[in-house]
């Protein structure tokens, strides 16, 4: 429970430092002045109108994606999955970039059809790990086949875009992954759902718990597994589906977020996914001080800086366990 | 009624089989070993036991009913089974693994209850692994590990008891101490059923033998009358001197 507390103590810090911190830096006590009087500065504009919304959309997107890729480690016990490694995030992002272009759907009809389509990208990655099976580690194969369903969900994203750049707008940013650029309406649009979700997971967090002994041994402690597979699975992607719609697919975090919690608190117990709910946020914000302050005054979509970091920790991780498996 | 009862049982994975029409039964406060070659369907056994696999042809009843009858939920209040040594998630809080023998026990929103606690506390000390049980399973060894995936076994309770090679991993001292808890276990009303390759612990602990041979049933009955030196020739392929003493058979190489 330290650590819940420490993260809970952590979150206010990240955040007063990502609406200070930016290309234009604002003194913290400029920042506390904007959130206490109504009436400011051109400074308390940008804290209100730009920097806060930045904080509100990290805590819900960071919580979404951080909780998603715990709950798909512990039912599929794989710390190699995630919403962006099962290409979950790739396809909703397509089915989002379909509706767009073809039905002309704007932001705040976009959730069910990116449900549809992170369902289907999940259910197409576990056919085609099946197909792919072989005689090694059966989560590699899980892996490979999400970054297959993933990377042909994002090319045939880019290619619809590309057909018409201008219907899309802004949307270019989007589809890396941006968090300082989204519609506000969504966000009560996904609320519903991922909150929905949120209380799902912590319902059946002891059920969810008990698989990660593996399937046989959960089945033989009284889980109907896969009752509760496919329960867990429909959580993770609507958490996951709630973030993409509305900043766009951001690779890793539900990949570091649990890893980072497994080591601190373990594997099991409600406590982990509390802390996933306030790692997420506080990794998320990191990264987007580190996008705007690394090339200021240029601000670089969030998803770029996660993708850069998350791909050498991922790379790091399959190295490890292929390493452990020939040892 | 039996609490449980194997009627004919075949099973195959894909077309080879592996079990062919087995029968026998196990009464309760009586601890049936399993014995035979590798790969002659002992675990399998035990898996159609413990409803992990249904039967092609033949049936698997447990305290009456079938197997496949039960909810997953129900199935874990009654049998409880110790797998083969397989991977755990090396982050997992022992205990927090030795408290999920509890699940099946608990409501779908109910927290542990004092039983629970008790039952969970019993189980580590039993396997003496209370002093470890803060630890991670990632730190434990193999035989730390072993002694506690048997407390949650144990933890689970219930009115059978499998348990498939319990002894891998333990040093003597532990292989008996696992073998006793299991026998008491039996005397305190349990059915209990353990795949066992040594013969000597199989004929010290257990009531009947059941020697298995090629997915069908060799012999059954008293550990003196199954393990006999023609069996196991029939059966391993190994000529051996069989000497009974104490109520345990030992078998040496005729030809070391």
């Amino acid at each position: 429970m330290r650590v819940v507390i420490l993260l809970a103590f952590l979150l206010p810090i990240l955040a007063l430092a990502q609406v200070s911190l930016g290309a234009v830096h604002i003194p913290m006590r400029s920042v506390i002045a904007a959130l206490i009087q109504p009436e400011g500065d051109f400074l308390a504009t940008i804290v209100r109108q730009q920097r806060l919304p930045r904080v509100g959309v990290a805590i819900f997107v960071g919580a979404c994606l951080g909780v998603s890729g715990l709950i798909l480690q512990k039912v599929m016990q794989n710390v190699l999955v995630s919403p962006s490694t099962l290409g979950i995030n790739a396809g909703a992002t397509l089915a989002v970039v379909l509706s767009v272009f073809f039905l002309g759907l704007d932001g705040r009809s976009l959730f069910l059809p990116g449900l549809l389509g992170g369902i289907a990208a999940m259910a197409l990655t576990l056919m085609a790990a099946r197909l792919i099976a072989g005689q090694g580690d059966r989560r590699l194969d899980v892996v490979l086949a999400g970054s297959m369903v993933g990377i042909l969900c994002s090319s045939a994203s880019t290619f619809v875009m590309t057909l018409d750049s201008d219907a899309f707008g802004t949307m270019i940013g989007w589809l890396v992954g941006d968090i300082g650029n989204f519609d506000h309406l969504m966000l009560p649009m996904v609320a519903l759902p991922a909150g929905a979700a949120l209380a799902g997971a912590f319902l059946f967090s002891r059920h969810l718990d008990v698989m990660v002994t593996g399937d046989d041994q959960a089945a033989l402690l009284g889980v109907d597994v896969r009752r509760v597979q496919a329960l867990a699975v429909g959580i993770a992607v609507v958490l996951a589906v709630s973030a993409v719609v509305v900043v766009g697919p951001i690779g890793f975090l539900g990949l570091v977020v649990p890893h980072l919690v497994k080591l601190a608190l373990g594997e099991t117990g409600r406590a982990t996914l509390l802390a996933a709910m306030l790692a997420g946020p506080c990794i998320l914000m990191l990264a987007d001080i580190a996008a705007r302050v690394a090339v200021a005054p240029r601000v670089l979509p969030v998803g770029i800086v996660m993708g850069l970091a998350g791909g050498v920790l991922f790379l790091g991780m399959v190295l490890s366990m292929t390493r452990r498996g020939r040892a | 009624m039996d609490p449980l009862r194997l009627d004919g049982a075949c099973f195959g994975y894909g077309s080879h089989r592996v079990l062919h029409d087995v029968s026998f039964s196990v009464q309760a406060g009586e601890f049936l070993a399993i014995v035979g070659p590798n790969g002659c369907g002992k675990s399998t056994t035990l898996r159609l036991l413990a409803g992990l696999e249904r039967p092609d042809a033949g049936r698997v009843l447990v305290m009456g009913r079938e197997a496949a009858s039960y909810s997953r939920r129900a199935f874990a209040r009654h049998v409880a089974l110790l797998t083969q040594g397989v991977g755990v998630p090396p982050a997992l809080v022992a205990r927090d693994m030795v408290a999920m023998g509890r699940h099946a026990r608990q409501g779908f929103l109910n927290r542990r209850s004092r039983e629970d606690d008790a039952a969970i506390d019993r189980a580590l000390e039993e396997m003496e692994v209370a002093d470890l049980a803060h630890r991670r399973m990632g730190e434990l060894s193999g035989g730390q590990v072993q002694r506690m995936r048997m407390a949650m076994v144990l933890a689970q309770g219930g009115d059978v008891l499998l348990l498939d090679e319990p002894t891998t991993f333990l040093d003597l001292r532990h292989q008996y101490g696992l073998l006793r808890r299991a026998r008491r276990a039996a005397r305190e009303g349990r059915a209990v059923v353990a795949v066992l390759h040594d013969f000597t612990q199989a004929s010290l602990y257990a009531d009947r033998i059941l020697l298995m041979h090629e997915g069908r049933v060799a012999g059954h009955g008293t550990p003196g009358g199954v393990l006999t030196e023609t069996a196991i020739h029939r059966v391993f392929g190994v000529r051996t001197r069989g000497v009974q003493m104490g109520g345990a058979v030992f078998h040496i190489p005729a030809e070391p």
